[in-house]
């Protein structure tokens, strides 16, 4: 069964190529690509896939917003942005919006592909960046992370692991669990992030102004 | 034998009265009475020397004690006397004090004489124009007043009193008393007038004229005078009162009261000459004059009006402090001194800000100077790179597998190019003045940098970073300085770990980038760019330390400054 994509990128060079990248694996299939977020909410909730590609810089609609709108309704999409810099600050933004990751546009197919292979099988692309922007979160929006009781103590090891910056193979050895439960623990403190969020994020998204970190 | 006793005691009185009264002041008391001031209602205060009053102050009043004295023998009645003020420089003239009431009389009777049916006095107070202390040429007033007879009178009599407030005194005397009634065609009938005859030497003072007769508490107050120069030439009648407790009065007895109708027009006419004046205490209360000083004169006279000592005060009006000339002086000093000052400062801080302001637009075009070098050096560099490769792929003839490996270049060039660029934009824009993203940003470029290297990377940033700024020139700075730090440490240390730890002081950004490779010696050629490295962080006011050894790894200490 091939991975469902769709992409939403207003820039025609790029979103053509991203499509024809998909198109060449194997088990990946693009359905569609649109161009601005306001055509992804018409045209997505019709034809879902397993994966969208949305760029974060939009006309219109931004991506982040797009994003917070679309997981209100399909909790279980993943959705990868696509940024041009690693620019953290949207980057983390998108990804409390309900982003299951990001990736460079200026990209090979290989990272691509795994990008969106690794979000179908539930992993979470979280680089030791973003959890350190993570766990900055939590600790702001809970005087300490420990306090948080949404986190397990074995995510909040996972978490710190990640913010100082382990790998998840040296994470799976410091631990003694393997690389698989690393992912699933990094998708997991994801998922809560966005619960967390979730009811912050929608208020603000009807209101139409994208939260602020 | 008592009779004539009492004779002479009286006349023994009446010379001493008489002496007081006709101005001869030797045994009076020659003390004048305590004068008391008070400022806008206070207190009265003693006057020991000049009076001084602020320019503020509203009214001033002077209380001049009684004028009551004990009289030296004791076998005679308290002397009184009276007072004439004037301020110098307020007051035109001297101001007799307010007097009784001394004057005539005029009352109606009924028919059985005995009930007063009406009464009209004419009183007067002060002094008369033209008045004599001596009492032997004082000018005379014609007075006429005119009055209707009540109904039911059928007599009037007539008299002169000193009958007004206990305290007065003075002298009053009249001359050539007459009454007409006006009938109704006009003309006037005389019906009544003094029966003097013209003043002849040898005249009786002390005798009564017909049908007048003396009251009082002191008859002798009461007297017949012979003044010189009245016209019609006649006596006069007296009234000299010094007595502040007594008075007398010269009247007309019963037997020679006047008949007069109800409803008749009369007309009485008279000289008169007067001086009186109240002894009892006084307040004088002026407004409060200009700045300046005055005198404030006080005349004692006797009861006649006859001026005996004289007492001046000094009162002085003292201008506010604040109009003071010493005070407008400094004042005037305090301001010139204080506006060169000021304008020396206005100028100086002009200069400074204006200063401070070439200086930050300096630093700005500095800035922006190096970022233009910076993206016309290297990315304009990187850019022409990728032109040529592509262009040379265009048209020479390349292999498929060749052609691979040039794209391979160009993409890893292009990968460069976005991350340089990446940095540039990043460094420019004013968003990330902060603290955090700065230490964001540094930990993204250690983990960048380790990763394709293949060595692990520690990061450890602190828990809340509060929002503190950081100047563009800063960031750039440490970010470059960490860059070589960290080059340094993936090219030559061969370490298994690099660790970069971030701490956060008030004052200052700690950044200590560790690896656990092989150290090198500090002295050597690397040195050098380790002294261009501490030299940058010196420019941005902060330092650079380094602990190596041979085989003991590396520690590079980064201290920055932060606001």
């Amino acid at each position: 069964m091939k991975k469902t994509v769709v992409v939403v990128e207003d820039d025609p060079h790029l979103r053509n190529e991203i499509v024809a990248m998909l198109n060449r694996a194997p088990d990946i299939r693009c359905l569609y690509a649109v161009s601005s977020g306001e055509e992804a909410l018409l045209k997505l909730p019709r034809n879902l896939p397993n994966v969208v590609l949305m760029d974060i810089q939009l006309p219109g609609l931004s991506g982040i917003d797009c994003v917070a709108i679309l997981k209100r309704n399909n909790p279980d999409l993943e959705i990868v942005m696509l940024t041009i810099y690693q620019d953290a600050k949207n980057i983390f933004q998108a990804l409390k919006a309900g982003a299951s990751g990001y990736l460079i546009k200026a990209t090979d197919s290989k990272a691509l592909y795994n990008a969106i292979r690794d979000v179908s099988t539930g992993g979470a692309p979280f680089t030791n960046h973003i959890a350190r922007m993570v766990v900055r979160h939590f600790q702001a929006t809970s005087k300490a992370v420990k306090k948080e009781p949404g986190l397990s103590s074995r995510e909040l090891e996972v978490l710190e692991l990640l913010s100082a910056g382990y790998r998840y193979k040296e994470i799976g050895d410091e631990l003694g669990i393997a690389v698989e439960t690393v992912k699933t623990h990094v998708k997991h403190i994801c998922t809560k992030m966005h619960v967390r969020n979730r009811g912050a994020a929608i208020a603000k998204h009807c209101s139409k102004s994208p939260e602020t970190a | 034998m008592i009779v004539r006793w009492l004779r002479w005691g009286g006349m023994l009185a009446l010379f001493f009265l008489e002496t007081s009264s006709a101005g001869f002041a030797a045994d009076q008391p020659d003390e004048i009475p305590a004068v008391q001031y008070s400022v806008d209602g206070g207190n009265f205060k003693d006057i020991t020397g000049p009076v001084k009053i602020s320019a503020e102050s509203k009214a001033v009043s002077f209380q001049v004690e009684s004028l009551v004295w004990p009289n030296p023998n004791p076998l005679q009645d308290p002397v009184g006397k009276r007072l004439l003020s004037k301020l110098e420089g307020v007051d035109e003239n001297w101001i007799f004090r307010r007097g009784g009431y001394m004057g005539l009389v005029v009352r109606f009777h009924d028919h059985s004489e005995n009930l007063t049916i009406g009464q009209k006095d004419f009183f007067v107070d002060k002094e008369s124009p033209g008045w004599d202390v001596t009492m032997q040429h004082p000018h005379f007033n014609r007075r006429h007043e005119f009055l209707t007879v009540p109904s039911g009178a059928e007599w009037m009599s007539l008299a002169f009193t000193s009958a007004g407030p206990p305290d007065g005194i003075g002298a009053y005397i009249a001359a050539n008393l007459a009454v007409y009634r006006r009938t109704a065609s006009g003309e006037t009938v005389r019906i009544f007038a003094t029966a003097f005859s013209p003043g002849e030497d040898g005249d009786d003072l002390q005798k009564a004229p017909a049908g007048w007769g003396r009251e009082g508490l002191h008859t002798s107050m009461a007297k017949m005078m012979r003044i010189e120069g009245l016209a019609p030439p006649s006596l006069a009648f007296g009234i000299v009162d010094n007595d502040p407790a007594a008075h007398a009065e010269w009247h007309l007895g019963k037997s020679a009261y006047v008949p007069v109708k109800a409803g008749d027009k009369l007309m009485i006419e008279w000289d008169e000459a007067y001086s009186n004046g109240l002894s009892s205490r006084c307040t004088l209360t002026y407004k409060c004059p200009p700045p300046g000083n005055y005198k404030l004169r006080l005349k004692i006279l006797n009861a006649v009006g006859f001026p005996e000592s004289e007492r001046a005060i000094e009162v002085i009006v003292v201008r506010p402090y604040w109009m003071q000339p010493w005070f407008l002086l400094s004042a005037a000093l305090v301001l010139v001194v204080g506006g060169t000052f000021g304008v020396r400062a206005i100028i100086r801080s002009r200069v400074r800000s204006h200063l401070a302001r070439l200086e930050q637009e300096h630093m700005v075009e500095r800035e922006r100077l190096r970022i233009a070098r910076n993206i016309h050096d290297d990315l304009g560099a990187r850019l022409t790179h990728i032109s040529l490769i592509t262009g040379r792929a265009e048209n020479e003839d390349f292999s498929a597998g060749e052609l691979r490996k040039e794209f391979r270049k160009v993409s890893g060039m292009t990968k460069d190019l976005i991350a340089a660029l990446y940095e540039t934009v990043w460094s420019v824009n004013p968003e990330n003045d902060h603290l955090d993203t700065l230490i964001d940003y540094l930990a993204q470029m250690a983990e960048n940098m380790c990763e394709p290297a293949g060595i692990p990377c520690r990061v450890s940033v602190p828990e809340s970073v509060r929002d503190r700024s950081i100047r563009s020139g800063i960031r750039h700075t440490v970010s470059l300085v960490m860059k070589e730090a960290l080059h340094n440490a993936i090219k030559y240390s061969e370490a298994s770990e690099i660790s970069a730890k971030f701490t956060v002081d008030p004052q200052t950004l700690l950044i200590e980038i560790r690896d656990n490779g092989s150290g090198f010696d500090a002295s050597g050629e690397r040195g050098n760019g380790l002294n261009n490295m501490a030299h940058r962080m010196r420019e941005i006011g902060g330092s650079l330390k380094i602990e190596t050894a041979k085989g003991e790894g590396t520690a590079i200490t980064l201290l920055t400054p932060i606001l």
